[in-house]
Protein backbone atom coordinates (compact mmCIF):
# COMPACT_ATOMS: atom_id res chain seq x y z
CA UNK A 1 0.00 0.00 0.00
CA UNK A 2 1.26 3.45 -0.94
CA UNK A 3 0.32 6.61 0.89
CA UNK A 4 0.78 10.23 -0.16
CA UNK A 5 0.56 12.87 2.55
CA UNK A 6 0.05 16.26 1.00
CA UNK A 7 0.15 19.71 2.56
CA UNK A 8 1.10 22.13 -0.17
CA UNK A 9 0.38 25.63 -1.36
CA UNK A 10 -0.42 25.81 -5.04
CA UNK A 11 0.24 29.13 -6.66
CA UNK A 12 0.89 30.66 -10.01
CA UNK A 13 1.77 34.31 -10.65
CA UNK A 14 -0.65 36.43 -12.67
CA UNK A 15 -0.41 36.07 -16.45
CA UNK A 16 -2.11 37.93 -19.30
CA UNK A 17 -4.95 35.41 -19.40
CA UNK A 18 -5.41 34.76 -15.72
CA UNK A 19 -5.02 36.52 -12.44
CA UNK A 20 -2.93 35.36 -9.52
CA UNK A 21 -3.85 31.89 -8.44
CA UNK A 22 -3.35 30.58 -4.92
CA UNK A 23 -4.77 27.71 -3.00
CA UNK A 24 -3.80 25.34 -0.28
CA UNK A 25 -4.34 21.62 -0.37
CA UNK A 26 -4.06 19.40 2.65
CA UNK A 27 -5.01 15.76 2.20
CA UNK A 28 -3.90 12.17 2.18
CA UNK A 29 -4.13 9.62 -0.63
CA UNK A 30 -3.80 5.96 0.30
CA UNK A 31 -4.02 3.28 -2.31
CA UNK A 32 -4.21 1.13 -4.42
CA UNK A 33 -7.12 3.00 -5.93
CA UNK A 34 -7.94 6.04 -8.02
CA UNK A 35 -8.16 9.49 -6.49
CA UNK A 36 -9.91 12.01 -8.71
CA UNK A 37 -9.10 15.70 -8.84
CA UNK A 38 -11.85 17.74 -10.44
CA UNK A 39 -12.48 21.44 -10.96
CA UNK A 40 -12.75 23.97 -13.76
CA UNK A 41 -9.73 24.98 -15.80
CA UNK A 42 -7.52 27.35 -13.85
CA UNK A 43 -8.35 25.77 -10.52
CA UNK A 44 -4.88 24.27 -10.13
CA UNK A 45 -5.44 20.62 -11.10
CA UNK A 46 -2.44 20.39 -13.41
CA UNK A 47 -0.31 22.44 -11.02
CA UNK A 48 -1.13 19.96 -8.27
CA UNK A 49 -0.01 16.99 -10.39
CA UNK A 50 3.17 18.83 -11.41
CA UNK A 51 3.91 19.49 -7.73
CA UNK A 52 3.45 15.80 -6.95
CA UNK A 53 5.76 14.85 -9.83
CA UNK A 54 8.41 17.36 -8.73
CA UNK A 55 8.11 19.51 -11.85
CA UNK A 56 7.24 22.72 -9.96
CA UNK A 57 10.45 23.95 -8.30
CA UNK A 58 8.56 26.79 -6.62
CA UNK A 59 6.15 24.47 -4.75
CA UNK A 60 5.95 25.13 -1.02
CA UNK A 61 4.72 22.97 1.83
CA UNK A 62 5.37 19.34 2.65
CA UNK A 63 4.86 16.18 0.71
CA UNK A 64 5.55 12.61 1.82
CA UNK A 65 5.28 9.25 0.11
CA UNK A 66 5.02 6.75 2.95
CA UNK A 67 8.06 7.67 5.06
CA UNK A 68 10.03 9.26 2.23
CA UNK A 69 10.06 13.07 2.19
CA UNK A 70 9.58 14.51 -1.32
CA UNK A 71 9.15 18.11 -0.39
CA UNK A 72 9.73 20.17 2.70
CA UNK A 73 10.22 23.74 1.61
CA UNK A 74 10.96 24.82 5.19
CA UNK A 75 13.94 22.48 5.35
CA UNK A 76 14.94 23.08 1.72
CA UNK A 77 14.10 19.53 0.61
CA UNK A 78 12.90 19.11 -2.97
CA UNK A 79 13.38 15.60 -4.30
CA UNK A 80 13.88 15.81 -8.10
CA UNK A 81 11.35 14.02 -10.36
CA UNK A 82 13.90 11.33 -11.25
CA UNK A 83 13.87 10.04 -7.67
CA UNK A 84 10.16 10.20 -6.87
CA UNK A 85 9.20 7.00 -8.69
CA UNK A 86 6.11 8.57 -10.18
CA UNK A 87 4.65 8.10 -13.62
CA UNK A 88 2.97 11.06 -15.30
CA UNK A 89 0.68 10.71 -18.32
CA UNK A 90 -0.01 14.08 -19.91
CA UNK A 91 -2.99 15.26 -21.95
CA UNK A 92 -0.82 15.04 -25.07
CA UNK A 93 1.09 11.78 -25.27
CA UNK A 94 4.55 13.39 -25.61
CA UNK A 95 6.09 10.29 -27.18
CA UNK A 96 9.75 10.75 -28.04
CA UNK A 97 9.75 11.56 -31.78
CA UNK A 98 13.08 9.90 -32.66
CA UNK A 99 12.06 6.51 -31.26
CA UNK A 100 9.47 4.06 -32.53
CA UNK A 101 6.80 2.65 -30.22
CA UNK A 102 8.93 -0.25 -28.96
CA UNK A 103 11.94 2.00 -28.31
CA UNK A 104 9.78 4.52 -26.45
CA UNK A 105 8.70 1.69 -24.15
CA UNK A 106 12.24 0.32 -23.80
CA UNK A 107 13.50 3.84 -22.90
CA UNK A 108 11.18 3.74 -19.88
CA UNK A 109 11.75 0.05 -19.07
CA UNK A 110 15.55 0.45 -18.96
CA UNK A 111 15.16 3.24 -16.41
CA UNK A 112 12.52 1.42 -14.34
CA UNK A 113 12.15 2.82 -10.82
CA UNK A 114 12.11 -0.47 -8.96
CA UNK A 115 13.29 -4.03 -9.31
CA UNK A 116 9.74 -5.23 -9.12
CA UNK A 117 9.24 -4.18 -12.72
CA UNK A 118 5.94 -4.96 -14.26
CA UNK A 119 6.26 -7.59 -16.92
CA UNK A 120 7.08 -5.66 -20.08
CA UNK A 121 5.22 -8.10 -22.31
CA UNK A 122 2.20 -8.17 -20.04
CA UNK A 123 1.74 -4.39 -20.32
CA UNK A 124 2.18 -4.48 -24.11
CA UNK A 125 -0.39 -7.24 -24.53
CA UNK A 126 -2.83 -5.75 -22.02
CA UNK A 127 -2.91 -2.47 -23.99
CA UNK A 128 -2.86 -4.24 -27.37
CA UNK A 129 0.36 -2.61 -28.52
CA UNK A 130 2.18 -5.60 -29.99
CA UNK A 131 1.21 -4.87 -33.61
CA UNK A 132 2.43 -1.26 -33.21
CA UNK A 133 5.88 -1.90 -31.71
CA UNK A 134 7.82 -1.16 -34.89
CA UNK A 135 5.71 1.86 -35.90
CA UNK A 136 7.07 5.40 -35.86
CA UNK A 137 5.09 7.37 -33.29
CA UNK A 138 4.11 9.94 -35.91
CA UNK A 139 1.95 7.33 -37.63
CA UNK A 140 -0.22 6.54 -34.61
CA UNK A 141 -3.75 7.82 -34.02
CA UNK A 142 -4.45 9.91 -30.92
CA UNK A 143 -5.87 6.94 -29.05
CA UNK A 144 -2.91 4.73 -29.95
CA UNK A 145 -0.47 7.44 -28.86
CA UNK A 146 -2.16 7.74 -25.50
CA UNK A 147 -2.12 3.95 -25.03
CA UNK A 148 1.63 3.98 -25.70
CA UNK A 149 2.07 6.86 -23.24
CA UNK A 150 0.24 4.88 -20.54
CA UNK A 151 2.28 1.77 -21.31
CA UNK A 152 5.48 3.82 -21.19
CA UNK A 153 4.59 5.08 -17.72
CA UNK A 154 3.65 1.56 -16.55
CA UNK A 155 6.79 -0.29 -17.73
CA UNK A 156 8.77 2.33 -15.81
CA UNK A 157 7.27 0.70 -12.66
CA UNK A 158 6.15 3.82 -10.78
CA UNK A 159 4.81 3.67 -7.25
CA UNK A 160 2.29 6.40 -8.00
CA UNK A 161 0.71 7.02 -11.40
CA UNK A 162 -0.46 10.55 -12.16
CA UNK A 163 -2.80 11.21 -15.08
CA UNK A 164 -3.55 14.69 -16.37
CA UNK A 165 -6.69 14.60 -18.53
CA UNK A 166 -5.37 11.66 -20.56
CA UNK A 167 -8.63 11.26 -22.51
CA UNK A 168 -9.46 14.89 -23.25
CA UNK A 169 -7.70 15.10 -26.61
CA UNK A 170 -9.28 11.86 -27.89
CA UNK A 171 -12.41 11.22 -29.95
CA UNK A 172 -15.31 9.62 -28.13
CA UNK A 173 -14.69 6.13 -29.57
CA UNK A 174 -11.08 6.08 -28.34
CA UNK A 175 -12.20 7.52 -25.03
CA UNK A 176 -14.75 4.73 -24.57
CA UNK A 177 -12.15 2.10 -25.44
CA UNK A 178 -9.54 3.43 -23.04
CA UNK A 179 -11.72 4.28 -20.02
CA UNK A 180 -12.20 0.64 -18.84
CA UNK A 181 -8.46 0.01 -19.18
CA UNK A 182 -7.68 2.95 -16.91
CA UNK A 183 -10.28 1.85 -14.41
CA UNK A 184 -8.71 -1.62 -14.32
CA UNK A 185 -5.21 -0.26 -13.68
CA UNK A 186 -4.99 0.06 -9.87
CA UNK A 187 -6.28 -3.43 -9.15
CA UNK A 188 -4.29 -5.05 -11.92
CA UNK A 189 -0.98 -3.38 -11.14
CA UNK A 190 -1.57 -2.71 -7.43
CA UNK A 191 -1.04 1.00 -7.86
CA UNK A 192 -2.07 4.35 -6.40
CA UNK A 193 -3.39 6.66 -9.10
CA UNK A 194 -4.26 10.35 -9.10
CA UNK A 195 -6.53 11.23 -11.98
CA UNK A 196 -7.19 14.83 -13.03
CA UNK A 197 -10.15 15.75 -15.20
CA UNK A 198 -12.64 18.56 -15.62
CA UNK A 199 -15.13 15.96 -16.89
CA UNK A 200 -17.30 14.98 -13.94
CA UNK A 201 -18.71 11.90 -15.67
CA UNK A 202 -15.21 10.51 -16.20
CA UNK A 203 -14.27 11.22 -12.61
CA UNK A 204 -17.46 9.58 -11.34
CA UNK A 205 -16.92 6.52 -13.53
CA UNK A 206 -13.28 6.02 -12.51
CA UNK A 207 -12.54 7.32 -9.09
CA UNK A 208 -12.92 5.91 -5.62
CA UNK A 209 -12.60 9.33 -4.01
CA UNK A 210 -12.82 12.82 -5.48
CA UNK A 211 -11.34 16.13 -4.45
CA UNK A 212 -12.99 19.11 -6.05
CA UNK A 213 -10.73 22.11 -6.48
CA UNK A 214 -13.61 24.44 -7.37
CA UNK A 215 -13.67 27.54 -5.18
CA UNK A 216 -10.43 26.72 -3.42
CA UNK A 217 -8.91 30.14 -3.51
CA UNK A 218 -8.43 29.64 0.17
CA UNK A 219 -7.88 26.39 1.93
CA UNK A 220 -9.13 23.00 1.05
CA UNK A 221 -8.76 20.17 3.49
CA UNK A 222 -9.27 16.55 2.78
CA UNK A 223 -9.36 13.71 5.25
CA UNK A 224 -6.68 12.72 7.74
CA UNK A 225 -4.78 15.95 7.66
CA UNK B 1 39.97 27.07 -68.02
CA UNK B 2 42.56 24.43 -67.25
CA UNK B 3 44.74 23.92 -70.30
CA UNK B 4 45.95 20.49 -71.32
CA UNK B 5 49.53 21.15 -70.24
CA UNK B 6 48.52 22.73 -66.95
CA UNK B 7 50.70 21.52 -64.10
CA UNK B 8 48.81 19.47 -61.54
CA UNK B 9 49.31 19.88 -57.82
CA UNK B 10 52.83 19.97 -56.40
CA UNK B 11 53.92 18.31 -53.17
CA UNK B 12 53.65 21.72 -51.48
CA UNK B 13 50.06 22.04 -52.67
CA UNK B 14 49.21 18.61 -51.30
CA UNK B 15 50.78 19.67 -48.01
CA UNK B 16 48.44 22.68 -48.04
CA UNK B 17 45.48 20.38 -48.74
CA UNK B 18 46.37 18.18 -45.79
CA UNK B 19 47.00 21.17 -43.53
CA UNK B 20 43.66 22.74 -44.47
CA UNK B 21 41.75 19.51 -43.83
CA UNK B 22 43.52 19.12 -40.46
CA UNK B 23 42.69 22.71 -39.54
CA UNK B 24 39.04 22.36 -40.62
CA UNK B 25 38.66 19.00 -38.84
CA UNK B 26 40.20 20.22 -35.57
CA UNK B 27 38.24 23.49 -35.72
CA UNK B 28 34.96 21.63 -36.28
CA UNK B 29 35.57 19.17 -33.46
CA UNK B 30 36.54 21.84 -30.93
CA UNK B 31 33.73 24.16 -32.05
CA UNK B 32 31.07 21.49 -31.55
CA UNK B 33 32.46 20.69 -28.10
CA UNK B 34 32.52 24.35 -27.13
CA UNK B 35 29.35 25.55 -28.89
CA UNK B 36 27.05 22.81 -27.59
CA UNK B 37 27.00 23.94 -23.94
CA UNK B 38 27.04 27.59 -25.03
CA UNK B 39 24.04 27.18 -27.36
CA UNK B 40 22.23 25.05 -24.76
CA UNK B 41 22.72 27.75 -22.15
CA UNK B 42 21.61 30.48 -24.60
CA UNK B 43 18.48 28.51 -25.48
CA UNK B 44 17.44 28.15 -21.83
CA UNK B 45 18.61 31.30 -20.09
CA UNK B 46 16.54 34.35 -19.32
CA UNK B 47 19.68 36.22 -18.29
CA UNK B 48 19.94 39.81 -19.45
CA UNK B 49 23.38 38.91 -20.77
CA UNK B 50 21.82 36.60 -23.36
CA UNK B 51 21.54 39.31 -26.02
CA UNK B 52 25.05 40.55 -25.36
CA UNK B 53 26.53 37.05 -25.66
CA UNK B 54 24.52 36.37 -28.83
CA UNK B 55 25.81 39.59 -30.37
CA UNK B 56 29.42 38.74 -29.46
CA UNK B 57 29.04 35.27 -30.98
CA UNK B 58 27.63 36.82 -34.19
CA UNK B 59 30.35 39.49 -34.60
CA UNK B 60 32.61 37.35 -36.84
CA UNK B 61 29.73 37.21 -39.38
CA UNK B 62 30.19 40.87 -40.30
CA UNK B 63 33.63 41.78 -38.98
CA UNK B 64 36.34 41.97 -41.67
CA UNK B 65 38.59 38.94 -41.04
CA UNK B 66 41.62 41.21 -41.09
CA UNK B 67 40.26 43.11 -38.08
CA UNK B 68 39.85 39.88 -36.12
CA UNK B 69 43.28 38.78 -37.32
CA UNK B 70 44.84 42.07 -36.28
CA UNK B 71 43.55 41.88 -32.72
CA UNK B 72 44.57 38.24 -32.41
CA UNK B 73 48.05 39.13 -33.70
CA UNK B 74 48.36 41.77 -30.97
CA UNK B 75 47.07 39.27 -28.39
CA UNK B 76 49.48 36.54 -29.54
CA UNK B 77 52.51 38.81 -29.39
CA UNK B 78 54.97 37.91 -26.59
CA UNK B 79 54.61 41.56 -25.47
CA UNK B 80 51.04 40.78 -24.47
CA UNK B 81 50.44 38.66 -21.36
CA UNK B 82 48.47 36.06 -23.36
CA UNK B 83 51.25 35.58 -25.89
CA UNK B 84 53.87 35.74 -23.12
CA UNK B 85 52.04 33.16 -21.01
CA UNK B 86 51.75 30.80 -23.98
CA UNK B 87 55.47 31.24 -24.76
CA UNK B 88 56.34 30.40 -21.15
CA UNK B 89 54.31 27.19 -20.99
CA UNK B 90 54.85 25.89 -24.53
CA UNK B 91 58.13 27.40 -25.62
CA UNK B 92 56.58 28.62 -28.89
CA UNK B 93 54.82 31.76 -30.01
CA UNK B 94 51.14 31.57 -30.87
CA UNK B 95 51.52 33.88 -33.86
CA UNK B 96 52.62 32.09 -37.04
CA UNK B 97 51.79 28.66 -35.62
CA UNK B 98 49.15 26.01 -36.33
CA UNK B 99 47.73 26.47 -32.80
CA UNK B 100 47.42 30.20 -33.49
CA UNK B 101 45.44 29.76 -36.71
CA UNK B 102 43.35 27.07 -35.00
CA UNK B 103 42.32 29.59 -32.32
CA UNK B 104 41.62 32.18 -35.03
CA UNK B 105 39.50 29.67 -37.00
CA UNK B 106 37.47 28.73 -33.95
CA UNK B 107 36.56 32.37 -33.27
CA UNK B 108 36.01 33.11 -36.96
CA UNK B 109 33.60 30.16 -37.45
CA UNK B 110 31.91 30.38 -34.04
CA UNK B 111 28.57 31.77 -35.31
CA UNK B 112 28.38 29.02 -37.93
CA UNK B 113 28.40 26.41 -35.17
CA UNK B 114 26.41 28.20 -32.47
CA UNK B 115 23.54 29.48 -34.61
CA UNK B 116 22.29 26.12 -36.02
CA UNK B 117 22.63 24.50 -32.59
CA UNK B 118 20.75 27.36 -30.96
CA UNK B 119 17.95 27.07 -33.53
CA UNK B 120 17.73 23.33 -32.93
CA UNK B 121 17.69 23.66 -29.13
CA UNK B 122 15.07 26.44 -29.26
CA UNK B 123 12.79 24.29 -31.40
CA UNK B 124 13.28 21.28 -29.13
CA UNK B 125 10.12 20.72 -27.12
CA UNK B 126 11.10 21.00 -23.45
CA UNK B 127 8.10 18.95 -22.42
CA UNK B 128 10.02 15.84 -23.53
CA UNK B 129 12.54 16.58 -20.78
CA UNK B 130 9.76 16.61 -18.18
CA UNK B 131 8.58 13.21 -19.39
CA UNK B 132 12.14 11.87 -19.34
CA UNK B 133 12.75 13.15 -15.82
CA UNK B 134 9.63 11.43 -14.47
CA UNK B 135 10.86 8.27 -16.23
CA UNK B 136 14.03 8.51 -14.15
CA UNK B 137 16.43 10.02 -16.71
CA UNK B 138 19.03 12.31 -15.12
CA UNK B 139 20.05 15.52 -16.95
CA UNK B 140 23.09 14.04 -18.77
CA UNK B 141 21.02 11.00 -19.76
CA UNK B 142 18.31 13.34 -21.07
CA UNK B 143 20.82 15.32 -23.12
CA UNK B 144 22.61 12.39 -24.74
CA UNK B 145 19.61 10.12 -25.29
CA UNK B 146 16.92 12.66 -26.08
CA UNK B 147 18.17 16.14 -26.99
CA UNK B 148 21.14 14.96 -29.06
CA UNK B 149 19.27 12.46 -31.27
CA UNK B 150 16.24 14.73 -31.75
CA UNK B 151 18.40 17.73 -32.74
CA UNK B 152 21.02 15.77 -34.69
CA UNK B 153 20.26 17.63 -37.93
CA UNK B 154 21.36 20.84 -36.19
CA UNK B 155 24.64 19.17 -35.20
CA UNK B 156 25.15 18.05 -38.79
CA UNK B 157 24.50 21.57 -40.08
CA UNK B 158 26.77 23.14 -37.45
CA UNK B 159 29.61 20.71 -38.22
CA UNK B 160 29.23 21.04 -42.00
CA UNK B 161 29.12 24.83 -41.99
CA UNK B 162 32.06 25.11 -39.57
CA UNK B 163 34.13 22.75 -41.71
CA UNK B 164 33.32 24.48 -45.01
CA UNK B 165 33.74 27.95 -43.57
CA UNK B 166 37.16 27.09 -42.14
CA UNK B 167 38.31 25.78 -45.51
CA UNK B 168 37.42 29.16 -47.00
CA UNK B 169 39.31 31.17 -44.40
CA UNK B 170 41.90 33.63 -45.73
CA UNK B 171 42.17 36.99 -43.97
CA UNK B 172 42.54 35.71 -40.43
CA UNK B 173 45.16 33.13 -41.39
CA UNK B 174 47.11 35.66 -43.42
CA UNK B 175 47.22 38.09 -40.49
CA UNK B 176 48.16 35.68 -37.70
CA UNK B 177 49.66 32.74 -39.53
CA UNK B 178 51.56 34.20 -42.41
CA UNK B 179 52.57 31.68 -45.03
CA UNK B 180 54.66 28.91 -43.47
CA UNK B 181 54.53 25.64 -45.46
CA UNK B 182 53.23 22.75 -43.35
CA UNK B 183 52.35 25.04 -40.46
CA UNK B 184 50.09 27.86 -41.64
CA UNK B 185 50.08 27.76 -45.47
CA UNK B 186 46.47 26.73 -46.02
CA UNK B 187 44.77 26.24 -49.41
CA UNK B 188 43.37 29.73 -49.79
CA UNK B 189 46.86 31.16 -49.23
CA UNK B 190 48.46 28.64 -51.57
CA UNK B 191 45.90 29.73 -54.18
CA UNK B 192 46.78 33.38 -53.61
CA UNK B 193 50.49 32.54 -54.05
CA UNK B 194 49.83 30.78 -57.36
CA UNK B 195 47.84 33.75 -58.67
CA UNK B 196 50.54 36.20 -57.59
CA UNK B 197 53.13 34.40 -59.71
CA UNK B 198 50.61 33.95 -62.56
CA UNK B 199 50.54 30.16 -62.09
CA UNK B 200 46.91 29.96 -63.15
CA UNK B 201 46.96 26.21 -63.89
CA UNK B 202 47.63 25.22 -60.29
CA UNK B 203 45.37 28.03 -59.07
CA UNK B 204 42.53 26.50 -61.11
CA UNK B 205 43.03 23.09 -59.51
CA UNK B 206 42.96 24.51 -56.00
CA UNK B 207 40.04 26.87 -56.65
CA UNK B 208 37.94 24.17 -58.33
CA UNK B 209 38.78 21.72 -55.53
CA UNK B 210 37.61 24.15 -52.86
CA UNK B 211 34.50 25.08 -54.83
CA UNK B 212 33.61 21.41 -55.20
CA UNK B 213 34.30 20.69 -51.51
CA UNK B 214 32.04 23.54 -50.38
CA UNK B 215 29.29 22.37 -52.72
CA UNK B 216 29.55 18.74 -51.60
CA UNK B 217 29.47 19.69 -47.91
CA UNK B 218 26.32 21.78 -48.41
CA UNK B 219 24.74 19.02 -50.50
CA UNK B 220 25.53 16.49 -47.77
CA UNK B 221 23.95 18.73 -45.12
CA UNK B 222 20.71 19.03 -47.05
CA UNK B 223 20.46 15.37 -48.12
CA UNK B 224 21.61 13.72 -44.90
CA UNK B 225 19.48 15.96 -42.72
CA UNK B 226 17.24 13.60 -40.80
CA UNK B 227 14.53 14.64 -38.47
CA UNK B 228 12.57 16.92 -40.75
CA UNK B 229 9.63 14.68 -40.07
CA UNK B 230 9.98 15.14 -36.29
CA UNK B 231 7.43 17.32 -34.62
CA UNK B 232 9.92 18.61 -32.11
Amino acid sequence: MTCLTIDIALSRPASKRRGTFRSHLCTRFAGPGIYGISGPSGSGKTTLLRCLAGLEPSATGTLWRDDECWLDSGRGIHLPPQRRQVGLVFQDARLFPHLNVGDNLRFAHRRAHSDQTLAFDEVIDWLGLRPLLASPVQQLSGGEQQRVAIARALVNAPRVLLMDEPLTALDSASRKALLPKISELPARFNMLMVYVSHDEEQIAALCDRVIDLTNTNGTLSGESC
Amino acid sequence: MISADAPTLSAADWQAVWLTLSLAGATTLLLILFSTPLAWWLSRTSSRWKNVIEAIVAVPLILPPTVLGFYLLVLFSPDHFVGYWWLQISGNTLAFSFTGILIGSIIYSLPFAVQPLLNGFEQFNRQYLEVASTLGAKPADQFFNLVLPVTRSSFLTAAGLSFAHTIGEFGVVLMIGGNIPGETRVLSIALFDHVEVMNYGAAHWLAAGMLLTSFVVLLLISTLRPGREYRV
